[in-house]
């Protein structure tokens, strides 16, 4: 009988199997061996890691501490770290001994700082004190210690709450590119006194002499009066405008100044509303109108007996003593760009800003408690700490977070 | 791992689909075979015309992948022997590729071993318009001995992003192989091939215009967690180059009495490094990659009709990236893919064969990020049943079709992290763990249809579809499409 095909396949196969099954069961566990050999999990273990750890010691060495709390080491202090290159940010409290430890943190420059605020009894009434420190740029890329100083100041009675430089961004019906005139500078009491804000200087401050005595100003207005004629009672703001008009008629997104408190006034074509009083011009180096930069600048607030006392720099700056420095902040638009700060850490130990010009973006100051109906607002000389960025400017008032 | 043609990890890991993202079949063909066999493997000359569509969508896909792709080639390409010692072949395409949905990454493979990535705030479609050449010629150097082959490719492109900041990108791919090849006796040949790859991309944002009304946010990653971030930047700059050299050993032995050994290893090495900034370069990180790969295929026939085929593939790679200002190693990668199975190819004596195909893949993948202290380990296995039926030529309509079915099954995996970790960490690298961890189950189905005797008409149709076993993610499809108008010519040599 003649065999079908399957027939026959089934019987090759058979012949086949038998004649060569040595080879191909050696082809078969050669292959099978090479596939599950390496198939073997692996065992893995936590990864090696350069995170590392920071120990900051806080201490007051001014003898404030020790005399009213018996130690040098300050204990219960926030203590904030911020690491240049990441934006990444960490908090913890000091321990009774004043140490404060970060796990596992980035390998990175930092800027380190640390605040405690204290009620002390003086002559039987009672003081807020806040002891603040900064260190910065620190180089944190193994296990370290660290000692950071803090000194006791009073918070600050009058501040900058809030910086409008940013400008706005070109909208219709006119589609201005690069609209500045907008801009602003807000200023609270934030003691429990009136405040008078005559002769108190608002200045931006030339980069390059953070480490000097003197605030290089490129620009130095003045507020009016002879001694009391503009009180700033407390809880309460003045708006400085740059020109004092409705500005939405120009950008719709842009505000309404025309009700401001003052307005920097540099001479014709400058705009001028005749209603709001004048800031007094001291010094202007350059341009149509006071213009706080939109891209990285530091303005300051301070106050001198004579601010031609000290003359000129080289390069036509008025030279304005730090010491007298009342407030500052130094904004950028790149945070990154630590190295090029204006003003030194005494008055300013942080950054603020880091958005890009022309979009109706603010600054303004944190809230830090309320005292009854009135806000507080924080103060640690350190804009990072203490600013925060607004999508849009609210002169003459505040936003809490 | 996603491929809808179940290529070997050889071809999947080849640097011209790893690292230039290039999906040519046709060019992935020629750049991981000999060119030298080109001479004797080409039996016949031909003009080719074909249209290549490769379309993936469905969010079975990590973070920074597109949401949806389409990857299209119209290529024109034809061969020619030189006088009797020497075949000229070449092609020419054009490529039209959209991205959909793709997340801040600007670079065009974020995925293949790159811890240093620039990217922007953005999650927009990119367009890609390229052309590529490929050149390749074989000679005969010992008539039916010794052979030797070139084969070059170049590839240029641009890649722009339709929205805000409107990044753009240029790429320039070129892949030189040249290899030589050996026949013993009918018995044997053995060839070895050596690669040379230079991979350029050019990422640039441009200051853009005001009236965008909106800031860009720059990203530059640099392993799993805690990239740069930059604000307030109107523009930025990245040169991304990759350069590498493989060598491949291959072979053919029929030394058995009734089985064939197929067979070739690979090894090759890449280093790639990053500079921003235009006139005064700035380095942003460098990797260096090393990875091995063989393949091995025995053939048994069985009688005169039937076929048993043996198959193992293995891949393994090694990566170790350096962090540009701390020149310490703060990333690496460890991978192994393995696989083998077994194919029966039965009934051609009836008109038609019977492909069964059994198929176990292993994987493992490791990733370690020492710099934030992250490590992802994901190992899988992966178990293939294919079932392939194919009508031979019967002189003018050859039909095949295949049917398969995919079950994926993630092992011990492993993730450790830092105690804290960033926005990049929760918004990218957590996704993909979830995307690494998954099982799935997948359907494919191909058919391959081609008609016409002096000029064929061929269509290709792979279909895949990944269902993975996570209520995170959905689905994963792939569909390829070929047609392919080819002029069959008179052997002239």
């Amino acid at each position: 009988m003649e065999l079908s095909s399957a027939e026959k396949s089934t019987g090759y196969l058979a012949d086949i199997m038998e004649n060569n099954i040595n080879k191909v069961f050696v082809s078969i566990l050669i292959v099978v061996i090479g596939l599950f050999i390496p198939a073997c999990e692996e065992n893995v273990s936590p990864p090696a890691s350069m995170r590392l750890n920071l120990a900051v010691n806080v201490v007051d060495t001014t003898g404030f501490y020790y005399e009213h709390f018996g130690s040098d080491l300050v204990d219960s202090a926030d203590v904030y770290i911020n690491s240049i290159s990441y934006y990444t940010n960490n908090d913890t409290i000091s321990d009774s001994l004043g140490a404060a430890q970060f796990i596992q943190i980035l390998p990175d420059r930092y800027n380190i700082s640390a605040s405690k605020r204290v009620k002390v009894n003086l002559n039987n009434k009672y003081f807020d004190y806040i002891l603040n420190g900064q260190v910065q740029d620190v180089s944190i890329f193994q296990d370290n210690t660290i000692t950071l100083y803090v000194y006791p100041s009073l918070p600050g009675q009058l501040l900058f709450s809030e910086i409008y430089y940013n400008g706005s961004p070109p909208q219709a019906p006119y589609n201005i590119p690069q609209y500045f005139h907008d801009q602003f500078t807000e200023i609270y009491n934030n003691s429990d006194e009136v405040i008078y804000l005559d002769s108190i200087i608002i200045s931006d401050v030339d980069y390059g002499h953070a480490e000097e005595d003197f605030v290089y100003a490129i620009h130095a207005y003045m507020f009016p009066g002879s001694g009391q004629d503009y009180p700033l009672n407390p809880g309460e703001f003045v708006v400085v405008a740059q020109d004092a008009i409705d500005h939405t008629t120009a950008v719709p997104s842009s505000i309404d100044l025309s009700g401001a408190d003052f307005e920097y006034y540099v001479g014709p074509p400058d705009v001028d509303n005749p209603d709001i009083p004048n800031m007094i011009k001291l010094h202007h180096k350059y341009g149509v109108d006071f213009l706080y930069s939109v891209f990285n600048d530091a303005i300051v607030m301070l106050k001198v007996k004579d601010p031609y006392a000290l003359g000129y720099s080289q390069f036509d700056c008025l030279l304005l003593p730090f010491s007298s420095v009342i407030d500052g902040v130094d904004y950028r638009d790149n945070l990154s760009e630590i190295e090029y700060k204006r003003l030194p850490s005494s008055i300013d130990a942080g950054l603020t800003g880091g958005f890009e010009s022309y979009q109706n973006k603010s600054i303004q100051r944190k809230i830090d408690f309320y005292k009854g109906d009135r806000i507080i607002l924080m103060d640690n000389n350190n804009s990072s700490i203490d600013f925060q960025v607004m999508d849009r400017p609210t002169p003459g008032y505040i936003i809490g977070e | 791992m996603l491929s809808v043609n179940a290529q070997s990890p050889i071809r999947l890991y080849d640097p011209m689909p790893y690292h230039a993202g290039i999906f040519l079949q046709a060019v992935i063909d020629q750049s991981t075979a000999n060119p030298s066999w080109n001479f004797i493997d080409d039996s016949v000359t031909s003009v080719k015309y074909s249209f290549q569509t490769l379309s993936t969508n469905g969010n079975f896909r990590r973070a920074m992948d597109p949401n949806g792709i389409s990857d299209n080639y119209w290529t024109a390409s034809g061969s020619k022997y030189l006088g009797e010692k020497s075949l000229f072949y070449g092609s020419f395409s054009y490529r039209l590729k959209n991205d959909k949905d793709k997340m801040w990454a600007q670079n065009r493979q974020p995925y293949t071993s790159l811890p240093f990535i620039l990217a922007d705030s953005s999650t927009g479609d990119w367009e890609l318009n390229g052309l590529m050449w490929n050149v390749d010629i074989s000679r005969e150097l010992i008539r039916d001995k010794l052979y030797s082959g070139l084969s070059i490719f170049y590839n240029v492109d641009e890649r722009y992003q339709d929205i805000f900041p409107r990044p753009r990108a240029n790429h320039r791919d070129m892949f030189v192989n040249t290899g030589i090849g050996y026949i013993k006796d009918e018995k044997s040949r053995i060839g070895t091939m050596v690669k040379y790859y230079n991979i350029q991309e050019s990422l640039t944002t441009s200051k853009y215009s005001l009236d965008q009304e909106k800031t860009p946010i720059f990203y530059k990653f640099r392993g799993l967690d805690t990239p740069l971030i930059f604000r307030g930047e109107t523009s930025e700059e990245r040169l991304y180059s990759i350069e590498g050299a493989s060598l491949m050993i291959d072979g053919l032995v029929k030394h058995f009495d009734l089985a064939d050994i197929d067979f070739s290893v690979n090894y090759g090495i890449s280093h790639a490094d990053n500079v921003d900034g235009g006139a005064y370069p700035i380095k942003q990180g460098k990797w260096r990659d090393q990875y091995g790969s063989y393949s091995l295929t025995l053939l048994f026939a069985l009688g005169n009709t039937n076929c048993l085929k043996l198959f193992s593939n293995g891949f393994t790679r090694n990566l170790d990236a350096e962090h540009p200002d701390l020149h310490l190693d703060i990333y690496s990668e460890k991978e192994k893919i393995f696989n083998g199975g077994v194919t029966l190819d039965m009934g051609r004596q009836h008109g038609w064969m019977l492909s069964p195909t059994a198929e176990f893949l292993s994987r493992s993948f490791k990733r370690v990020d020492t710099f934030n202290g992250i490590l992802d380990y994901f190992p899988g296995r992966l178990g293939r049943f294919y079932l392939k039926m194919d009508i031979p030529d019967r002189g003018f309509t050859d039909f095949n079709l295949g049917v398969g079915f995919d079950k994926y099954r993630v092992g011990d995996d492993k993730v450790y992290i830092p105690r804290n970790v960033g926005f990049f960490y929760q918004n990218v690298t957590m996704t993909d763990e979830s995307y690494y961890s998954s099982d799935y189950s997948a359907f494919r189905i191909s058919e391959q249809l081609s008609f016409g005797k002096k000029r064929r008409y061929l269509l290709v149709l792979d279909y895949l579809r990944i269902m993975p076993d996570s209520d995170m993610f959905n689905y994963r499809e792939q569909l390829q499409l070929s047609l392919i108008v080819e002029d069959m010519m008179r052997k002239s040599r």
